[in-house]
Parts: C-alpha cells; structure tokens; sequence
C-alpha cells in the first residue's frame, strides 16, 4: 500500500520544482561579517539559510544553494573590519562553523555564477581579472605563501612551467600575482585549477577558478567554476598542525614557519643567482593570534 | 580466474634466475586481474578457481573496501608516510557504500517480483544501472591507481598505453566475459587514459612531495576534484546517465527522495545506510543528479564537504573509512 501511494505522490509533485522561477524581485544582498555570530547572519538573511550540522562533532553547514538558471540569484557583501567586498549573482554560500572552537563565521565559501557555460576563455579571462580588481580595491593585498618565493608576476617570463619554480612546487606562482595579467596562451597553459591568494587583517582569501574545456572548442571555450574561500587565521593555520596538538596551534606555529622560511630562502637564493627578481619590499602580514 | 602474464621453462640448473621484463601492457593486465579478483570468491574452499561475485549489494562492499584501503595505504605497497594522497578514494568509500545502500534497497529476484508491477521497470532499470556504474567505474579507477601505487615511476610512460581489449590468453577471457563487457568497454574507449586522469596523478605525485599544511591539502582537493572529473564526465555519464529510461528513473525518484523505500540521493560521511538525522547528509537540492553541469556542481559540493571534514576531523573520518575497510570480503 505504502509503495502505491509513493508512486501516487510521485505523480502529483512532479511539478513542484521552482528551480526555474521566472521571479525576478532583487533583495538587498546578505551581509556576512567575517568573525561575526553565524546565527546572527543566519537569522537576518532574507534567503533562507539550510542548516546540517553532526551534532557529534560540532559542526555545522549553513548553505543557501541555487540553480545557474535560477532568475534570482543573491548577491553579498561581505565584511571584514573596515573593509566590504561585494558579489552578486551567487549560486552557492556555505557557512562552516566548528561549534567546539567558535560559534561565529571563520570559514565562508561563495561560488559565483560566472559567465554562462562554454564561453570563450578569453571572455572568462577578463570576467576574472575584473572580479579580481574587485577585491583588490576592496582593500585584499596580495599574499604569498609563507614558503614560496616572492616573485611578482613581473618575472612571469623567466618561469617556464605554470606550478613550478626552478623545480620547486609553489602554491602562489608568479603567473597567478593578481597584480599582474597574463596572455591567453600562459592562461592555457595553467591546466583545470587557477589560485590566487589574498590577505586582509587576520583573514586569508582564496580565490579559485576550475576550468572545464568544451568538448568541441576546447582550446577556445569553456565553463568555469568560480569560487572564494574566506578563512580566518586559526582555519587557516591549523592544518599545519597536527590534529592531536591542534589546541596548540599557537605555540606549535612558530617552529612550523621558521621551517617554511627556510624553503622560501632557498628558493629565492636560488631564483637571484639565475637573474629572477624577488619582491623584497613583501613581507608576510602579521599573524595577528601570534601578537597577542 | 588468475591467469599467468608470462611463463617460465623450468631446467635442471640449481639457482638459476631469468629475468623478464614486463612491458606496459603486461602491468596494465595485472592491474585488470586484481581488480576482477577483489569482486571474485573462490568456487569452493578446495578450489583455487575463482567467480565473481552475482550480488550487486555485496561488489558495491567490496568496491568501498577496496577504496578505503587505498585510502589509508593498506596494500602492501602502501605507504603510511604518504596515507592522503589518494583523496579521491577516501570520498569514493563513501559514495560506493552509499550504492551499496541503494543496491540493497531493491530486492533481488525472486523477491522484486513480489512487488507491485509498476514499480519493477524502474526498480530494476535502477539496480542494474547502479550494478553496472559502480562496477565498471572501479575496474577502470582502481586500476590506475593500482599502477602508480606499485610502478609510480613507469605511471606518465605506460598509462597512455593501457587498452583493456589488448590483454591476451586468459586475461583476454576474464575480461570479455565480464557483466556488460562489450557494452561498456567500447564506451569507455577500453579505458584509455584521459587528461583528467593525467591531472588527477601529477596532483598526487605534487602531494607527496609537501608537508603537512595547506599547499598539500589543496593539492590533495585538486587531484580530487580532477579523478572526480574523470569519474563523472567519462565514465559515469556516458556508461549510465546518458542511458533514457535511467534518467526517466532518477527523475522519479528526485521528487521523491524522502518517500518510504526511497533510498535518498546522499553522500553520507558516515558508515551507516540508514542516516537517520537529515544532518548528516549532503543532499542535492538544486538541478538533477543527471545533467553534466549541475552534477559537477553538486559533486564539488560534496568534495568541499569532505574536503573540510578531512582537515577538521580526520581521525573521525578514518575511523570510518577504516570501518569500511573491513568489507573487503562481502558475500
């Protein structure tokens, strides 16, 4: 009987789905303050926010999720001190809060809708590079890796390969400076996954784009995925420590980047000795947890 | 089932030793015979013949259990020191233990004829298309993986030369005589090597090389994100999804996920089938489970989710995966 009246249901829902509204009325966009209460956001949010949590291990997901093809796709600012980032027509805003450490938002995940699927890289290109003038003068700073060496993209044409320098894997690679453009066949070159990395007062972003070539073009179009991680110092820092000493995260620290400064220094030596230039008036942003 | 991949004239000589070097294709059909191995029992406990195994539910246990010892480096050539770099297979556990609780939900026959009529075509479009993705995905990941876990350094030379059709004597039989054999092979072009593949393994082969932190742990999420390409849009779509009356089902089913009977489309970071708490899931809300992009999109959703937990709770989660495990000789 119980199957039967599933496959009645079935029948009778089928055209429930609302993915594809026409509704086109704007809300003002939702305000997320990095380290400030989650269930504030939550709460005021004029999209309604899903909730998973495992209660077992104190976390918790908040999610507004979209369809691309949803005609009402929210938009955000988001805060961090005296600084406010916008971005609109958003598909995806995650929340992840560790309940055990902290109850306020310290890792935030934002997927753009981009540009409509199989669009041409070099329109993709530009789309990127103006959301990253965006951030930019929204008051984020360029942020190397504690280990990698400090090379601008000004020296993007003596580095050879898109995630190496003089052999050495680098996470922030002088082709992906966002303070430097690269040309469509360097941006190729890069492969599926693009990274830039930013810092504003105690919180690390992390732009990312996940490039899929068309089928048919796939040397001229594609589809991107779009997205920024926000995360503040511990969320960042603490998976340099291992999960049994995490609690220590702060006195663990230190050894951990005399040990990353130390690679950079290796690095860098060896890129002046072939002619490359280092960025020397860079240095790494405070960790503000480490001052205290 | 084993059959030889070189054979050897025995002489009369004490100690002696002949060496022969194994070419590419010679490690491809060994990789393809372990993995017909792990979904085959012996015919009895005198035999040394081996059968596959016909339940679908229990190949599905098997597959998780072969992934989630990847995952924590449990095969003999496992490597403790490098145990996360086979990301994929950590989030690949769960999704086939989560197969497995859709395959144990449908009744095999003769009960599923003890249903109501009309609901047995979809019942049964459903089963075989899940039996039949999640078996042929794992004899072409776990190949791979099999090779660079064993042959690291001969992986970017030999993997443009693996072609499951050009195995010989027994191996050949084994093959062809898999469920769906010629169906699948020839759709998935006998396994050839993609660039997603190619991208996944030099995401991995980068892992090895950072410490503990966040450059490994991105390195970690892009080689997975890269095998998760691959599984999607290589295998999985054109071997089930593209395939009209399995779409026709998971669309039913999509309205209806909370329905009783109804295993729910969820990837649940848990070794449980029956999650009871609606927390512990993550499940697809926008788009269908069929459609390239929005699949892409939800699996980048759940790789985020997993991604998190791995750095956040990692003890719990091999904790489960290890319980996984355990599965490896499902009946």
């Amino acid at each position: 009987m119980r199957v039967y009246w599933f496959i009645a249901t079935c029948v009778f829902l089928s055209a429930c789905n609302d993915s594809g509204s026409n509704m086109t009325n704007k809300t003002a966009p939702i305000e997320i303050a990095i380290h400030s209460p989650t269930k504030g956001i939550v709460d005021l949010s004029n999209n309604e926010f899903s909730q998973q949590c495992m209660k077992d291990l104190g976390l918790c997901w908040y999610k507004i999720d979209k369809s691309a093809n949803d005609k009402n796709l929210p938009d955000v600012l988001v805060k961090n001190g005296s600084n406010s980032l916008s971005l609109s027509q958003l598909t995806n805003i995650t929340i992840v809060t560790d309940e055990r450490v902290s109850d306020k938002v310290e890792n935030l995940n934002i997927t753009l809708r981009g540009l409509p699927d199989n669009s041409s890289h070099e329109q993709n290109k530009i789309f990127i590079y103006e959301l990253i003038e965006n951030i930019k003068s929204s008051g984020w700073k360029h942020y190397y890796f504690v280990e990698d060496p400090r090379i601008p993209g000004s020296q993007a044409e003596k580095i050879d390969s898109p995630d190496h320098v003089l052999g050495h894997y680098v996470s922030s690679h002088p082709w992906l400076d966002p303070n430097y453009k690269i040309d469509i066949d360097h941006w190729l070159k890069i492969g599926s996954f693009y990274n830039w990395f930013f810092y504003n007062d105690g919180v690390y972003l992390h732009l990312k784009a996940w490039r899929h070539d068309s089928k048919d073009t796939p040397t001229k179009t594609g589809t991107y995925l779009i997205s920024l991680e926000f995360q503040s110092e511990r969320e960042y820092w603490k998976s340099s420590i291992p999960e049994n000493e995490r609690n220590r995260w702060e006195e663990l620290l230190p050894e951990k980047l005399s040990n990353l400064h130390e690679t950079r220094s290796t690095i860098e030596k060896k890129a002046r000795a072939v002619g490359i230039e280092i960025d020397e008036s860079y240095q790494d942003p405070l960790i503000q947890a480490l001052n205290n | 089932m084993s059959a030889p991949i070189t054979t050897f004239k025995t002489n009369a000589k004490e100690c002696s030793v002949h060496e022969v070097v194994l070419g590419c294709d010679k490690l491809w059909a060994m990789g393809q015979e372990e993995a017909i191995r792990r979904l085959s029992k012996k015919r009895s406990s005198a035999s040394s013949k081996y059968e596959l195994i016909s339940d679908f539910g229990a190949r599905a246990a098997r597959i998780a259990a072969a992934y989630a010892s990847f995952y924590l480096e449990q095969s003999e050539d496992g490597k403790q020191e490098l145990k996360g770099r086979f990301y994929w297979m950590g989030l690949a556990a769960f999704a086939s233990k989560q197969v497995k609780c859709g395959l144990d939900f449908i009744p095999n026959d003769p009960y599923l004829a003890l249903t109501p009529p009309i609901v047995q075509p979809p019942l049964r479009i459903g089963k075989n298309a899940l039996g039949k993705g999640n078996f042929w995905l794992f004899q072409d990941i776990f190949v791979w993986h099999w090779f660079y876990s064993k042959y690291k350094d001969q992986f970017d030379e030999c993997a443009p030369e693996r072609n499951a059709r050009s195995c010989e004597g027994q191996i050949k039989t084994n093959i062809d005589s898999l469920p769906w054999a010629d169906d699948a092979l020839s759709i998935l072009g006998n396994l050839h090597v993609t660039d997603e593949i190619k991208s996944g393994f030099k995401a991995i082969k980068e892992s090895e090389t950072l410490p503990i932190g966040e450059a490994r742990r991105r390195k970690q999420f892009d080689s997975l994100m890269a095998i998760a390409d691959h599984e999607q849009r290589k295998i999985l779509q054109p071997l089930i999804y593209k395939d009209v009356p399995f779409r026709a089902t998971l669309k039913m089913q999509a309205g209806f996920e909370w329905a009783p009977f109804v295993p729910v489309r969820v990837a649940a970071f848990s070794t449980a089938c029956d999650v009871k708490e609606p927390e512990h899931r993550v499940q697809m809300s926008e788009g269908d489970l069929y459609d390239e992009n929005d699949r892409m999109k939800f699996i980048s959703s759940i790789a985020q989710q997993y991604h998190y937990l791995m750095g956040a709770q990692e003890s719990y989660m091999e904790r489960e995966i290890r319980t996984i495990s355990t599965w490896a000789n499902a009946q």
